[in-house]
């Protein structure tokens, strides 16, 4: 009886879901301990009922000018903005790339070596050219964005059955009709996978942008707590994004599985 | 002038390590309102003669027309039924019957029409909001015959279009196809695997060898067919007359004396390394 027949065992009886609580406590209780215990002074580590608390506080009473929700507000709007822009650019490229070989060939080298700037080098440009407000931060969300949905557009429309496309083209479709109604819909599984990938990344490189360039927002939040020496803001506002982001995965998830049930009845 | 003419068309893949040649010179032409078969073993380049006439492949030499006009790409006058049907999985029953209608933008009234009318010629009516994965493999390629129908082509090319059937629901197919035709008229390029389906379908059966192909022969069946009433019988009693049994054994006979594809090339050393009784 080794352990890890146990753990398989436990998985295998549908206790995944007791693991993940057993994970979670053993976490919190870790942090609780080394808080709790003066391991951690406070001012290093805040402990788990500091940030709890400070959750509530900083969403009743504004702190950097706003209330946590208004700072999540104005977040998410920019987050909306530059996962769609980014989503609405990248999987037409894409599928161009996967139906049109020249496109791929012209665009690729560009493509390839753009993607592994990271978001927030565009900062200074983002800035310079869209300004603080609203226009910089999207720039910089959009490209964290940008790749994945075109990658997964690419990978998606190269797998649809070429039979359907050569069905497509002898019944005349133009290039148009052809990416919109046969490679849009055959490729929607591994889309909606990169925009899963996507939203992550535009998430992740918007709280980047909000810590240096605008002025409201959970990244701007966190960098007032910094500026503050209150620790306990800064983690409040930390497990805020976790939060958050969890539930554009979730939400995202749940549209995909809609998708891949619809589509793998009609494909089989 | 819906006729489609090879004229020495030829056509050499590139692979990995060589080119491979696929057709010899050759040339066929298929005239207006005929249907001709082609039966041969796989890699003998049936459907690459296909895919030139479609439009979506090209010969190394030589051309290919469709009436007057050499074939460039994929076109209206042309229409592919494909051996896997290619129906659109997200779209309809009528839509994918309308799929070719709109890329053509014809009128909505005209559109409705014509699909209304191909829906009940390939008896599909009780089907007209199901998607593909819904229909048997037999309905489905009811809707793949009338989608390509319904763009009204001259020219319909068939690629095995009954070969992913059941044996009871090929014949069925065949029947159908018989009776579509004499309501609707074309030009038939069709491809097959299947002696007894070229026979019955065919006016010539076209015989091809493999590696590199070629035509072994072309047989005329429609005077047969004339002569003996065959299209007055239903199909399990065709395949009964003696008119028929002929002309498979002579289809068979020819394919036969193809060398068969599965024997291992003769090596040209073989006397040096006395093989020869092998050979």
């Amino acid at each position: 009886m080794n352990s890890a027949s146990t753990v398989r065992r436990l998985v295998a009886s549908g206790t995944s879901l007791g693991l993940s609580t057993i994970g979670l406590l053993a976490f919190f209780g870790v942090w609780f301990l080394a808080s709790a215990s003066g391991l951690a002074p406070k001012r290093v580590l805040p402990s788990p009922s500091d940030v709890a608390v400070t959750l509530y506080q900083i969403s009743v009473h504004p702190f950097a000018g706003y209330t946590l929700e208004q700072h999540l507000t104005s977040s998410l709007e920019r987050f909306l903005a530059g996962f769609a822009l980014a989503a609405a650019a990248g999987i037409p490229t894409g599928l161009l790339m996967g139906w049109y070989a020249p496109f791929r060939y012209a665009i690729s080298p560009f493509f390839d070596s753009l993607r592994f700037v990271a978001p927030l080098a565009w900062v200074p440009f983002a800035a310079l050219w869209f300004g603080t407000g609203f226009g910089g931060p999207i720039l910089i969300i959009f490209s964290g964005a940008f790749a994945p949905c075109v990658i997964n557009s690419f990978r998606g429309a190269r797998l649809v059955d070429q039979h359907l496309t050569e069905a497509a083209r002898t019944l005349g479709a133009g290039h148009l009709r052809l990416m919109a109604q046969v490679l849009l819909p055959g490729a929607l599984p591994s889309i909606v996978a990169g925009l899963r990938i996507s939203a992550g990344l535009a998430w992740q490189s918007l709280i980047g942008a909000e810590l240096i360039v605008v002025s409201s927002g959970v990244g701007y939040l966190i960098v007032q707590g910094q500026g503050d020496v209150a620790p306990a803001v800064v983690m409040a506002g930390m497990a805020a994004i976790g939060f958050v982001g969890i539930a554009i995965d979730t939400i995202l998830l749940m549209i995909q599985r809609g998708i891949l049930r619809t589509w793998q009845g009609a494909v089989q | 002038m819906s006729s489609i003419r090879f004229e020495q068309v030829t056509r050499i893949f590139e692979r990995r390590g060589g080119s491979y040649k696929a057709l010899e010179p050759l040339s066929l032409t298929i005239v207006d309102q005929e249907f001709i078969a082609i039966v041969g073993p796989s890699g003998c380049g049936k459907t690459t003669l296909l895919r030139m006439a479609a439009g979506l492949d090209f010969p190394t030499s030589g051309r290919v027309f469709v009436g007057d006009k050499p074939i460039l790409g994929p076109g209206p006058d042309r229409a592919v039924v494909f051996q896997q049907f290619a129906l659109f999985p997200w779209k309809t029953v009528c839509e994918n019957i309308a799929f070719g209608l709109r890329c053509r933008r014809a009128p909505k009234e005209q559109r409705q029409e014509l699909v209304a009318k191909f829906v009940r010629l390939m008896g599909l009516e009780d089907h007209e909001d199901s998607y593909p994965h819904q229909l048997s493999g037999g309905m489905q390629q009811r809707v793949g015959i009338a989608r390509a129908y319904a763009v009204e082509p001259g020219v319909l090319l068939m690629d095995e279009p009954f070969g992913a059937l059941d044996a009871q629901t090929r014949a069925e197919m065949q029947e159908e196809l018989i009776r579509v035709r004499r309501v609707q008229p074309c030009t038939v390029l069709f491809i097959t695997h299947s002696v007894e389906e070229a026979a019955y379908l065919a006016d010539r059966v076209v015989v091809m060898t493999g590696r590199p192909g070629r035509i072994r022969e072309v047989v005329d069946v429609a005077s047969i067919r004339a002569a003996e009433g065959w299209n007055r019988s239903p199909i399990e009693e065709v395949m009964g007359l003696e008119s028929f049994v002929r002309i498979r054994s002579q289809l068979w006979r020819l394919l036969r004396h193809n060398k068969p594809i599965s024997e291992p090339p003769v090596l040209p050393d073989a006397g040096l390394l006395g093989l020869r009784e092998a050979s």
